[in-house]
């Protein structure tokens, strides 16, 4: 597997990852402003206002900017792991853990020229 | 337009379009890490004239754990001596005998030697892992610890799967008892957490039928394994259950020889400094928060050619830091000690 292949396939697995915590990398216009630490301060309060900790109100707070990529944090967080009815598959699911993790073959030394 | 034109090289586009963001300089480092791990397992590799295999995890040993490995397993299919390299603080115990069997058969019926390295620790399910070895490899800070099986829970706090110390559930259980015996009223706090912890009859019979399995799972892999006689299979097994009252209680591989009577290779010298490597280089790549946005590597499964990777998200992850630093702090880079 070539470098750029090798990238686009782990591009993928944390993508795919991201979709099932709620995560999108897919930013939003306003996000791309946004630093990556001030990112991932959002992403913990949209955890805390999913979990209850802080009101959804709080969502209005933080200026035009940052209150519309919280929002889309929310919304995706809410719609992907806050379902009652996924959490009740999820708990009821005896083969939880039993699916192997995805082994890639990336023969990563092979034709190495460096 | 530009995209039409560089058709003919759609992937390569793709990710130079993407690389532009800081996501994908993230993932050329990944690549650059990775790289170098797999070049030092290749050197431990022909040191040793084995196959090396990594299992490096802060999550609780899972079953899914087995089912890659075996996978991989597969995949290798290794002719030559098998080395497993170990980081793991135990979880599902059942999941530890597994691959310790499965590798074990392997090496049998192919005629080659299968050894458990372990460069820091490998903890109650990784232990019962560890005992289907021929010999254990360790140097001066690896440690075993006492078996301790974990049953699967659901938390309901978090949302997701979690194990659970079966004997650690059991002991608290047995605190609060005596107590009642002091304090009858504490009775109704004995049934509070029963109820809060989900503990049925069938539950509480599980918990000690955990304890047995634990130690039948340790005696069956020691006797095909490093000690064929079984009183001496039976003795350390019972050991490694019964007798230390902390679980967490640290094994070197001093009292491993000596009081557990298993076969333990000391490692030293230019073996060592390649193990240590390897370790370095694991240590800075799983649960490692920085190097993938917003994402962490909480499990590597790797060999030279193959690799599986497990994600969480930073807010998630924040226990598998706090594992890690707990672990680790204090330990310096093997490069500290290269002399001149």
């Amino acid at each position: 597997m070539n470098k750029e292949d090798e990238a686009i396939k782990i591009k993928e697995e944390i993508e795919s990852a991201s979709r099932e915590y709620g995560i999108s990398h897919n930013q939003s216009k306003m996000a791309k402003n946004i630093s990556s630490d001030e990112l991932h301060k959002l992403r913990n309060l949209a955890f805390r206002i999913m979990q209850g900790e802080i009101d959804i109100d709080e969502v209005g707070k933080y200026g035009k900017q940052y209150s519309e990529e919280l929002n889309e944090m929310v919304k995706e967080l809410i719609s992907s792991s806050n379902s009652s009815t996924m959490k009740e598959l999820e708990a009821a699911n005896p083969y939880f853990d039993v699916f192997p993790s995805k082994i890639i073959k990336d023969n990563i030394l092979k034709g190495d020229d460096e | 337009m530009k995209n039409a034109v560089a058709g003919e090289n759609k992937q390569s586009s793709n990710y130079k379009k993407s690389s532009s963001s800081y996501f994908s300089e993230d993932i050329d480092d990944v690549i650059k890490m990775r790289k170098k791990r797999a070049k030092t397992i290749q050197k431990l590799q022909n040191k040793r004239s084995s196959t090396v295999f990594v299992l490096w995890t802060l999550e609780e040993l899972k079953p899914k754990d087995f089912f890659t490995l075996s996978d991989m397993l597969e995949e290798e299919k290794p002719t030559s001596d098998i080395d497993l390299i170990v980081l793991s603080h135990g979880g599902n115990g059942e999941t530890g005998y597994r691959i310790g069997h499965t590798f074990q058969g392997w090496a049998q019926r192919n005629n080659v030697s299968f050894r458990v390295i372990i460069p820091q620790y490998a903890m109650s399910a990784a232990t019962i892992l560890s005992l289907g070895a021929h010999e254990i490899v360790m140097g001066l800070p690896s440690e075993i610890g006492p078996i301790d099986p974990q049953i699967p829970k659901y938390d309901n706090n978090r949302g997701e799967w979690r194990y659970i110390p079966a004997l650690a559930v059991l002991d608290g259980l047995k605190l609060v008892s005596e107590y009642i015996q002091k304090i009858p009223d504490m009775s109704r706090f004995f049934e509070e957490i029963v109820r809060n912890e989900n503990l049925t009859l069938t539950s509480l019979g599980l918990l000690e039928r955990m304890r047995e399995t634990g130690k039948q799972q340790a005696e069956a892999l020691l006797i095909k394994g490093m000690l064929p006689e079984e009183d001496q299979a039976k003795e350390t097994a019972a050991r490694l259950t019964d007798y230390y009252k902390y679980h967490g209680h640290p094994i070197d591989a001093f009292e491993a020889e000596e009081d557990l009577k298993l076969k333990i290779v000391h490692c030293q010298l230019d073996e060592w400094q390649m193990v240590k490597e390897i370790r370095d280089e694991f240590q800075n790549f799983v649960g490692k928060p920085g190097i993938i946005s917003d994402m962490v590597v909480t499990c590597a499964i790797e060999t030279t050619s193959y690799r599986s990777w497990r994600y969480k998200p930073l807010e998630r992850s924040r226990e598998y830091s706090r594992i890690m630093i707990e672990k680790t702090e204090g330990i310096p880079s093997s490069e500290d000690y290269i002399s001149v």
